[in-house]
Formats: structure tokens, C-alpha cells, sequence
């Protein structure tokens, strides 16, 4: 039984991963990618291996990783490039290796896209924010400017008060550049709930800034039970395809419940890991090492 | 509980982020997934679009 691990090698979620196998006495096969050097590397189609190293490619688990961190210490091109072109080519070889336990192996397309998993969202039963996917960002009442928040259809950036986000918009007729996400303003308390096959954690992430990810000034508490909107996420996980995921809910300030924000199909969870006192890790372990 | 807050040196807490690794600033690459991402949060999307976002969500032209 041994554990594939790909990825960047200073990824620190992959390695809070490794250290979680080794207490587990679980094999590791660390397909890790350093920042200036290459392994060998074979694939030979017709013979159906893969070497590494000159050793056999062989695993019964996988953890893949798109390692974004080298790009952001060196963002020459090159360094993308050479990410994008390891990450695929050890992906392709664990698709084609169906008895390989990899999470959201058959994920759906749509689970890559904000507005269309929201719509798929609310079909599982999901409370989704009242939301708009326009670029007529001139069309806006007072009430929705203030009330509103603005962000990025495909994700990458931060989510902005409706009134920062059209301050920064350059329009031509009222029309902006691209389309976004406009959607009620909801507020804390912030949860986020991980499934990990047919494990689940939530975390409460307290921070005072709309995006807690601008500041870092989040702090994360493992919440003792986990809010009942388990069950349907589960449901919209079950629809997407997907076994591993981390979904961000915030509260309606009108009726204080919980609203489905997004699906994270590939989350970071070092930090809730620590959060969990390495529930986490553990969890994902066992789920790609079990029999 | 404070041992949780995070700490300029510790590890970002999420997605699409700007953080501190180590001694060097950088910009945390982790936006979910873009477009030409197959599985997963892809630098070379998120670094394209903090690129070309200049216009906040609503972009530039």
C-alpha cells in the first residue's frame, strides 16, 4: 500500500499530508517537484509504466496538487509552464490508472464553474445569496451599490463591496469589461465544511474583513458539530461527482442562516488541518489508503 | 483561540490570497479553479487574472 504524492515541494498542504502518512506508517511514493531541478521522468504508452526516478510508478492511493508556489516565488513564464506540464502529465497517468484511489477522479465540469455549481447548489437544496452574473455595471440602484458585493466569475481574486468593485471598473456605455458576480451582502458567522470521502469537518473562520483572505486575519475553530447543510452538500458533492471538496457558507443577516457561497474542488487545508489538531490530514489519509 | 490566529510566517488559511512564506512576501496563487485549470486552484490562471485585474471583478478593458 503506498501513497502517491505530486505536486510542488514547497507545498506546504502536501506536506502536512506527508507528515500525516508517516504517523500513519503509510508508504510514500513523493512525486514531489522541486524549484530548479527535474527528475527522469518515462512514460511509455505501449508498455503501460511509468518510471520516475528510475523507479516503477506504482501506488494503490494519490494526492495531486497543481504546485502554484513556484510561479509565485519566480513568475517567469517558464516556471508556469513547467508546473502546468508536471501536473498534467502526472495527472494523465493517474487517470488512466483506474484502481489508483484519487479523489474527485470523475469530477464534473461543472463543478469548475462558480455560477453553474451555484445554480446546481440550490437544486440540491442549498440556500444560495440572491445573485446576478451581469457586466451592466451601470444599471445599479443605490440600494443594490450598498448592499451588494462584486466578484470575479472565474474566481482568482477577492470579493469586493459592489461600490469598491464598480470604483475599480472601467466602463465604456455602462458596460464593464467582463461579467461578474454580484450577490447580497451576507455576514459572519463564516463557515467552511470539508468532505473528505465520508468524513466531514466545519470550521467556523472568524476575520472582521469582507474577504478574510485579504488581511489573514482569520482565525479558525473546529466546530464541534457539524451544521445540518452537511447533508445537502453532500448531495450537490454526490451530483458534481466529487468525494473530496470544501464548501464556504456565511449567514443571511436576515434570517441567520447559513448560504452556500462556493465549492472548493481542490481546497487548501493546511491551516485547518492545524486548526483540527490533524483530524484533517488523517481523514484524507485513511480515505485514499483504505482497501 | 489564539494559537490559531494566523501568524505572519505561518501558512495562508485559504484560497486566492496574499500571504507571507517565510521571509518572502508573495502573492498566494490558490483562486480556485480558472479557466484553463483541470482540477484544481492553478497559479498561472490566478497570476493571469491579478494580471488583467485591474478592474476589480468587473475587469478592464
Amino acid at each position: 500500500m503506498a501513497l502517491l504524492l505530486a505536486g510542488g515541494e514547497e507545498d506546504f498542504n502536501l506536506t502536512v499530508l506527508a507528515e500525516a502518512a508517516q504517523r500513519a506508517n503509510v508508504e510514500l511514493l513523493d512525486l514531489r517537484l522541486p524549484a530548479a531541478e527535474s527528475p527522469t521522468f518515462c512514460w511509455n504508452l505501449e508498455e503501460g509504466g511509468a518510471r520516475f526516478n528510475a523507479q516503477n510508478i506504482s501506488a494503490t492511493g494519490a494526492f495531486i496538487r497543481h504546485d502554484v508556489f513556484g510561479a509565485m516565488k519566480d513568475p517567469r513564464p517558464e516556471v508556469s509552464a513547467r508546473a502546468v506540464a508536471w501536473h498534467q502529465t502526472v495527472m494523465g497517468w493517474l487517470l488512466s490508472q483506474p484502481r489508483v484511489r484519487l479523489f474527485n477522479r470523475q469530477i464534473s465540469q461543472t463543478a469548475m464553474n462558480k455560477p453553474a455549481a451555484l445554480v446546481f447548489a440550490r437544486e440540491a437544496g442549498l440556500r444560495i445569496p440572491p445573485t446576478v452574473i451581469t457586466n451592466e455595471a451601470g444599471k445599479f440602484s443605490s440600494e443594490q451599490i450598498e448592499s451588494r458585493i462584486a466578484k470575479p466569475v472565474a474566481g482568482g481574486d477577492y470579493c469586493y463591496s459592489l461600490a469598491e468593485a464598480l470604483g475599480k471598473a472601467d466602463l465604456r456605455s455602462g458596460l464593464a469589461a467582463l461579467p461578474a458576480i454580484v450577490q447580497k451582502r451576507l455576514v459572519p458567522p463564516e463557515v467552511r465544511i470539508y468532505v473528505i470521502g465520508q468524513s466531514a469537518f466545519a470550521f467556523e473562520v472568524r476575520s472582521v474583513s469582507l474577504d478574510y483572505r485579504v488581511n489573514q486575519d482569520a482565525e479558525l475553530m473546529l466546530l464541534p458539530e457539524i451544521p445540518p447543510e452537511l447533508a445537502l452538500l453532500r448531495r450537490l458533492m454526490s451530483r458534481l461527482n466529487m468525494d473530496f471538496g470544501a464548501a464556504d457558507f456565511k449567514t443571511d443577516p436576515e434570517t441567520g442562516q447559513l448560504v452556500f457561497l462556493e465549492l472548493n474542488t481542490s481546497p487548501m487545508f493546511a491551516r485547518f488541518d492545524q486548526a483540527s489538531g490533524g483530524q484533517l490530514c488523517a481523514a484524507m489519509i485513511q480515505e485514499l489508503t483504505m482497501a | 483561540m489564539p494559537e490559531n490566529k494566523l501568524q505572519a510566517t505561518t501558512i495562508p488559511v485559504s484560497e486566492g490570497s496574499t500571504f507571507t512564506s517565510g521571509e518572502e512576501d508573495t502573492t498566494m496563487a490558490l483562486g480556485e479553479e480558472g479557466p484553463t485549470s483541470p482540477s484544481s486552484e492553478d497559479s498561472s490562471v490566478f497570476q493571469a487574472n491579478l494580471e488583467s485585474r485591474h478592474g476589480g471583478p468587473f475587469g478592464a478593458y
